[in-house]
């Protein structure tokens, strides 16, 4: 079996058959992520914040397979990059009027890390919400416990460096989005699709953030977290495919060349509140 | 007195206390699965669950301690000289002394030339793996040819970085220390047999670690490169690293996410760098096209 040959026929039906997967954009790639390369650190958020406008299609393409809006990626050309817009966004500002301990990074960097705080609360909630559901069975929801920890472990390592302006709220659209599909899913795969698909979400929400960040203590953070989520992915993926030839077949999607930022969450259309 | 920033080493401790905390329910899990004796699990595995270190490891770590030593005490600050005469009176020092940033146009072209030169030792050493048939299992041989694949690959994004930061990739071959102190003695011992089985769990056993040490050497590197496009580069590829060592976890029976946070403590250690090997310039390009990877790079 021929792993590179595999993934471009696997490309290929993807093309063809868009509904068929349940990608939330394109996790493969050949390249390193590159965000940064392109474009400035005030564009990636120009971007986000004008992205709304053209995830129309990314929206619907979401919708259709199944994959809620926010783990689209709005996209164009390669779908490496997200999609530049034509009408000037707003910058998120950081929060007015600390309190408690100050910051330890700030400006654009620390609204970037309470904007990551805030996913991974979701995401801890969403696990939560997950094994109440009952339908994970023992095993699988012990890993889902365990992912709980992590992502909450996450959120206070994060909370350090934002300080006073730490925020303590999950981030409300993505609960919004998770919720009714956790409530709606009736079987362990549809559940363990979620957790992958939020993972595989989360990781290239770090591995973008990682060409905005100009504090090394927020770098030094994400490092630490990224390749957690990664792994936690790639755990996910053995849940849907237990039989290890099966899951081998799609080695290409869960093990990409590189960790690509394509994928990540919209810091505006998912803002913190 | 010392001017010694209290505040970062309050931080630290935080962090370690919670990495700690966080470590525990998995490290508790791993070592249920690792003395179940029902497991298959090796003595060395087990050794390293638990951190007794293996022979070779203890003489890496006297090597280790004692450059260690010598380190710190080349940072230890002379008596200061911040005293008022006459009175003795000491100059206070701030309460709140900011971390300084690790970081420098060296230390980023040594980093990217070690992680170069583990991408290097990866593959060499998957491809001794195949040349060998250290590998029984047809699927693990091609899920090693295609890890092997991928660290090309990365070793072709670092060599594109490296040239960037005026050194020159070619020059850069498998890591010499790592080759010479882990690779060759590791197998030595696959070389030495003990039946299909347990060559397949050695070699599976010896991926794991360079994929460990490769994940947290970028783990690592990530808080302290200079620049975004570096630190995205790194943990581009130490996301995928990160993957292969929970998949490689997976097929010997050990914990695929051990632990909340990448630790570091596996990184390669500082006898293991390359040095910059031409004068270190900052990163210039500014066009992407130029730094895509390709399949044969």
């Amino acid at each position: 079996m021929a792993f590179r040959a595999l993934r471009r026929t696997v490309a290929e039906i993807d093309e063809r058959h868009p509904d068929a997967v349940m990608t939330t954009g394109d996790h493969s790639s050949d390249e390193p992520a590159r965000t940064d390369r392109s474009a400035s650190r005030r564009g990636f958020l120009t971007r986000a914040a004008t992205g709304g406008a053209l995830a129309v299609g990314a929206s619907a393409l979401s919708i259709s397979s199944g994959v809620p809006r926010a783990l689209a990626q709005t996209t164009e050309g390669d779908g490496s990059e997200p999609t530049a817009g034509t009408t000037p966004g707003t910058e998120p500002t950081a929060p007015a009027a600390p309190a408690g301990e100050p910051p330890i990074v700030e400006g654009t960097d620390l609204v970037l890390v309470v904007f990551l705080q805030s996913i991974e609360l979701a995401a801890s909630e969403a696990y939560n919400a997950m094994v109440e559901t009952g339908k994970l069975a023992p095993a699988v929801a012990q890993t889902a416990r365990q992912f709980t920890l992590n992502h909450t472990e996450h959120a206070k390592a994060l909370a350090e460096l934002a300080g006073g302006q730490a925020t303590t709220v999950a981030n409300p659209r993505l609960i919004s989005e998770l919720t009714p599909r956790i409530a709606a899913a009736t079987t362990r795969d549809e559940l363990a699709t979620i957790a992958y698909e939020l993972e595989e979400s989360i990781a290239a929400t770090y591995a973008a953030t990682l060409g905005q960040f100009d504090a090394f203590q927020a770098a030094g953070e994400a490092s630490r977290i990224l390749p957690v989520d990664s792994q936690q992915a790639i755990v996910w993926s053995q849940v849907l495919y237990p039989d290890t030839n099966e899951w081998a077949t799609q080695i290409t999607r869960w093990i990409p060349n590189f960790q690509s930022a394509s994928g990540a969450i919209n810091i505006t259309e998912y803002a913190a509140s | 007195m010392t001017d010694f920033p209290h505040d970062h080493v309050r931080r630290e401790l935080r962090d370690t206390k919670r990495a700690h905390d966080a470590s525990l329910p998995g490290f508790e899990a791993a070592l249920d699965q690792a003395f179940d004796p029902s497991s298959d699990t090796s003595e060395a595995a087990k050794h390293q669950l638990i951190g007794v270190p293996t022979r070779r490891q203890m003489l890496k770590l006297g090597g280790l301690t004692i450059a260690s030593t010598a380190l710190l005490a080349a940072c230890v600050e002379p008596p200061s000289t911040d005293q008022i005469p006459v009175t003795g009176t000491l100059i206070p020092v701030p309460t709140t002394t900011a971390p300084e940033d690790p970081g420098s146009p060296e230390t980023d072209a040594t980093l990217v030339l070690t992680a170069l030169s583990l991408e290097l030792l990866a593959v060499d050493t998957y491809q001794a793996a195949l040349d060998n048939n250290w590998l029984q299992v047809e699927l693990l041989v091609e899920v090693a040819r295609y890890f092997q694949e991928q660290h090309q690959d990365h070793a072709g994004a670092l060599a594109q970085q490296a040239r960037r930061l005026g050194q020159n990739p070619d020059e850069i071959v498998a890591n010499p220390y790592l080759t010479a102190e882990v690779i060759a003695p590791a197998v030595a011992e696959i070389q030495a047999g003990g039946g299909a089985d347990v060559v397949q769990t050695l070699t599976l056993t010896l991926a794991r670690d360079i994929e460990i040490a490769a994940q947290q050497t970028y783990t690592k590197a990530g808080g302290i490169l200079t620049t975004p496009e570096l630190r995205q580069t790194i943990m581009s590829i130490g996301g995928i690293e990160a993957r292969h060592s929970a998949v490689l976890a997976t097929v010997l029976g050990i914990q695929p996410v051990p632990f909340a946070f990448g630790p570091t403590v596996a990184a390669a250690p500082p006898d293991s760098y390359i040095a910059p090997n031409g004068p270190v310039s900052q990163s210039s390009s500014s066009d992407p096209a130029e730094d895509e990877p390709t399949e044969e790079s």
